[in-house]
């Protein structure tokens, strides 16, 4: 009598053994084809090449669209979506939530190569904190006239209307006093409290060149010629793709002139493929990216025919930035691979800003109005 | 008569019993040196090389590391397949009849030496230990029982070895308290030396006088906390009498960490519960098996060698090199797939079980000292098998090279390439799906996991009364640590132990304190 189960066998073993060699040889290339991007086509069942795209979010609850198909509903700890196996040609994105706009693009994705887009989503109507030079002796602000922005913009803060209001019953509201002088001194001076608020808020440093010149985290913007260019000037390794992307023509661009390149953008811009065809190659090859970056990283901000009257990184971003043009002030981002979404925050006419730390000001001659950030940003 | 006539010819060997480089001269010393700097090289090599790679040369990065994770799920998988075969064999094991079994042999004249080395542990743990002896179901007059005490333990150790022979003494054959003088020459303090001061003293003092022949004595060398199942001396019986070459082998069974599985923390769980299961899978693969920690060896083979070696660390797993070396590698471990019970690591606190646990599997990660032994006495023996020398070598290069990198390749490093492998890498489609791959192939691997739940819990004591039905539940998701125990208690210790090697800075014999 001995006892029933046995020891694996030699045998055993070696087979099981060789079973998984086998496996792990078939697997093996199996995987390398799918990490890089290789899928069997539908048609055929051969292999092709495919891209991705990463699109984040700062929103959650917002909608995210690849190709008019709904493909992601963003949470607190999911505002991105990686999408894979998508063929290397032009695709439309949209990012909407309801009470913000939408934000749409039209991007390349090339065969092995990840396009990666920030989205941002603006409310439709900004809620502003008013700030009045006076105030009641209960802290409250008073405005002595109506303001013209809060037709398009709500307040979060009690605000008493009170056109005879006799100064001499109210007090200064010394935060007004305060951000009144950023508002009125000169733009180096000005620069530099912007500068030392933002490196409290963000722990690293900003340094102005120039009272129209803008550098933070290696990105610079700067006027030039009425108009406003943004420039990496960093570490190349750090450097966003779009920097050295194809540009997309501006407004003014797109109306005079017919290059090749020009119409080759405007087709994909406005989804027709087949005019693409006619003019450049859909096809669009495997991008050669070299680590020795040849492209001059400078991108032209669209104003759409506006004049620019100040402009300033959005709060803790170097992808978008604010401009005051005449109609208002907006927010625009720098990747011009195509259009250059701009959504206002906040409507009305010859509105300056002030960027400090965190927080956007306002200010339309009279008074200055903080907006609210998404705190998602920070 | 020379005093080593008694020794295997290669036993006689001046460099026989080596136990680090310091103790040769010339070239061999040179030789040893580097064998013992050859193991952490090689992993500092591997592990900053993925880093280098990285960064470099991330694209090849990425598919070393994809590579890797299959290799890791089918490892998991070819593990795993050998711990359930052992579990069923361990289960049947433990369901025998054992004393019939071994009723057909004739084994009345076989003896068992059984050494329990003693340092300054608990009365409490010495007890159980002893209690679990008188308990066996075979005839205890036939066990010649050694509490093997240290002289630098003290007094209190010394009355407490006292105090048991005093209550166990006459329930064996022979109760032997030895006492191992402190600061012997050439000696380690640790449980080689002591052990094997006992072993010598109970061979002048019982065997020699009573001409017990050396041939029907076997010797179980248990760790003072080792609890032992009833049948266990009829299952080496078993074994030995039925053995190929019983004078040639020795004998391990499972140990398991479980005596005080309730009392101990989810982190000494598993930690105790994936050691067991190494084993268990060892006991499925027995040639590349060394002994481990409590184990049986006829004492004939050990005089033969000179009992264990008392100037190194890992002398229990030691012992089989030696045996191997000097019986020109015609020497066998079998596997019992019986177990014993022994301590899971118990601290007072949290970071106090954490710091003993690092301890306790450094000194066991230590045993890639042996790893320079054999690579240098396969240069000497060539008596062995040249397939056989190399095979071996190759085994544990490779064992003492996976435990230490592959948790960190996988759980750490895998994801080197996406941080380290700079923007043009960052901006493929290869970079995305690099974690995706990875984190799906390390899930698939985790399925393994479930079969190591289901087994740690057949094979846990019965549950106290104070103990609610949940902490099942505990011990059944306490597995998802893994990752994490790996890499503290495996990865990290092996490389503090190598690391020490390479740069010279031996280690000592670290004593796990006990408690229940």
């Amino acid at each position: 009598m001995s006892p029933q189960v046995q020891p694996l066998s030699y045998r055993h073993r070696f087979v099981f053994f060789y079973f998984l060699t086998g496996i792990f040889v078939l697997a093996l290339p199996f995987l390398y084809l799918y990490a890089t991007g290789y899928r069997l086509s539908s048609l055929g069942g051969n292999l092709i090449s495919t891209g991705g795209l990463y699109v984040a979010t700062e929103r959650s609850g917002a909608q995210i669209y690849i190709d008019d198909e709904l493909v992601r509903e963003t949470r607190i700890f999911r505002r991105a979506f990686y999408a894979q196996g998508l063929d290397a040609k032009t695709h439309k994105i949209y990012v909407q939530k309801t009470g913000h706009h939408t934000w749409v693009k039209e991007l390349p994705v090339y065969a092995h190569i990840v396009t990666e887009a920030q989205a941002f989503n603006l409310p439709l109507v900004p809620q502003v904190r008013i700030i009045t030079e006076w105030q009641t002796e209960a802290g409250v602000s008073v405005l002595t006239s109506i303001s013209p922005i809060l037709k398009n913009a709500s307040s979060t803060n009690q605000v008493l209307y009170e056109p005879r209001a006799s100064t001499s019953t109210l007090a200064v509201n010394s935060e007004y006093v305060q951000l009144i002088s950023l508002f009125k001194e000169t733009s180096n001076y000005t620069e530099s409290v912007l500068d030392r608020a933002r490196a409290n808020i963000t722990g690293s440093s900003a340094t102005s060149t120039a009272t129209t010149t803008k550098e933070w985290r290696g990105v610079q913007l700067y006027e030039k010629d009425n108009e406003v260019y943004a420039a990496f000037v960093g570490n190349k390794e750090e450097m966003p793709y779009y920097y050295c992307a194809e540009a997309f023509p501006t407004w003014e661009e797109s109306n005079a002139t017919s290059t090749a390149t020009a119409k080759h953008n405007l087709a994909l811009t406005h989804g027709a493929l087949e005019a693409a065809t006619e003019v450049d190659e859909l096809d669009l090859p495997v991008q050669a990216i070299s680590n020795e970056v040849e492209c001059d990283p400078v991108i032209k901000i669209d104003r759409k025919n506006e004049t620019i009257s100040d402009f300033d990184f959005f709060p803790n971003s170097t992808d978008l930035m604010i401009i005051a043009t005449e109609s208002g002030i907006y927010v625009i981002e720098i990747d011009d691979r195509s259009w250059q979404n701009r959504q206002p925050l906040l409507l009305g006419n010859n509105l300056t800003f002030k960027v400090v730390g965190s927080s956007v000001y306002a200010y339309d001659g009279k008074v200055i109005y903080q907006i609210s950030i998404s705190q998602n940003w920070f | 008569m020379e005093d080593n006539a008694h020794l295997l010819p290669y036993a006689r060997r001046s460099d026989f019993h080596v136990g680090r480089a310091t103790e040769l001269s010339g070239g061999k010393r040179k030789l040893y040196r580097f064998l013992e700097i050859l193991p952490g090289l090689a992993s500092w090599t591997t592990l900053i090389g993925i880093v280098l790679l990285s960064i470099y040369r991330p694209f090849l990065a990425a598919y070393f590391i994809i590579a890797f994770s299959i290799f890791w799920v089918l490892k998991t998988a070819f593990l795993s397949y050998h711990l359930r075969h052992n579990w069923r064999r361990l289960r049947h094991h433990m369901s025998l009849d054992w004393q019939d079994l071994v009723s057909r042999f004739e084994h009345e004249h076989l003896y068992h030496l059984v050494i329990f080395p003693f340092y300054k542990e608990p009365r409490e743990v010495i007890e159980a230990t002893l209690e679990s002896l008188v308990r066996v179901s075979y005839d205890k007059k036939k066990l010649i029982v050694v509490l093997a005490t240290e002289e630098r333990a003290g007094g209190e150790a010394a009355q407490i070895a006292t105090e048991m022979k005093e209550r166990f003494g006459e329930e064996f054959g022979h109760f032997e308290i030895t006492s191992h003088p402190a600061n012997v020459p050439g000696e380690m303090a640790g449980k080689g030396s002591n052990v094997s001061y006992a072993i010598e003293k109970v061979r002048e003092k019982l065997i020699e006088p009573n001409k017990i022949p050396y041939e029907h004595i076997i010797v179980s060398n248990f760790d003072i906390d080792t609890v032992l199942y009833p049948d266990y001396f009829n299952c080496l019986v078993w074994h030995f009498m039925t053995a190929e070459r019983p004078l040639k082998s020795s004998f391990q069974p499972v140990p398991l960490f479980n005596n005080n599985l309730w009392q101990a923390g989810s982190l000494s769980r598993v930690v105790a519960m994936s050691s067991t299961f190494w084993e268990m899978v060892q006991q499925e693969r027995p040639e590349r098996m060394a002994t481990f920690s409590s184990h049986s060896v006829s004492f004939q083979a050990l005089y033969e060698v000179n009992y264990w070696q008392r100037n190194m660390v890992s002398e229990d797993s030691r012992i089989y090199w030696n045996l191997m070396m000097a019986n020109d590698g015609e020497y066998d471990v079998i596997p019992l797939s019986y177990p014993v019970s022994m301590d899971a690591n118990v601290g007072g606190n949290l970071f106090e079980t954490v710091k003993n646990i690092y301890k306790q599997h450094r000194r066991w990660t230590y045993g890639v000292e042996n790893f320079s032994y054999i690579a240098y006495h396969f240069t000497r023996n060539k008596n062995i098998r040249l397939g056989k020398r190399i095979k071996i070598l190759l085994q544990q290069a490779e064992g003492y090279w996976s435990l230490v990198t592959n948790p960190i390749m996988l759980f750490v490093l895998g994801w080197a390439p996406i941080f380290l492998g700079g923007r043009v890498f960052h901006e493929t489609v290869l970079s995305y799906n690099l974690p995706i791959v990875v984190r799906n192939l390390l899930i698939l691997a985790m399925f393994g996991l479930v079969i190591s739940s289901i087994i740690s819990l057949s094979l846990a004591p019965k549950r106290p009364a104070h103990r609610s039905r949940f902490a099942y539940v505990v011990m059944a998701i306490q597995w998802l640590l893994v990752p994490f125990t790996m890499i503290i208690f495996s990865a990290l210790p092996g490389l503090d132990a190598q690391t020490r090697l390479m740069f010279g800075r031996y280690m000592g014999f670290w004593v796990t304190p006990k408690k229940r």
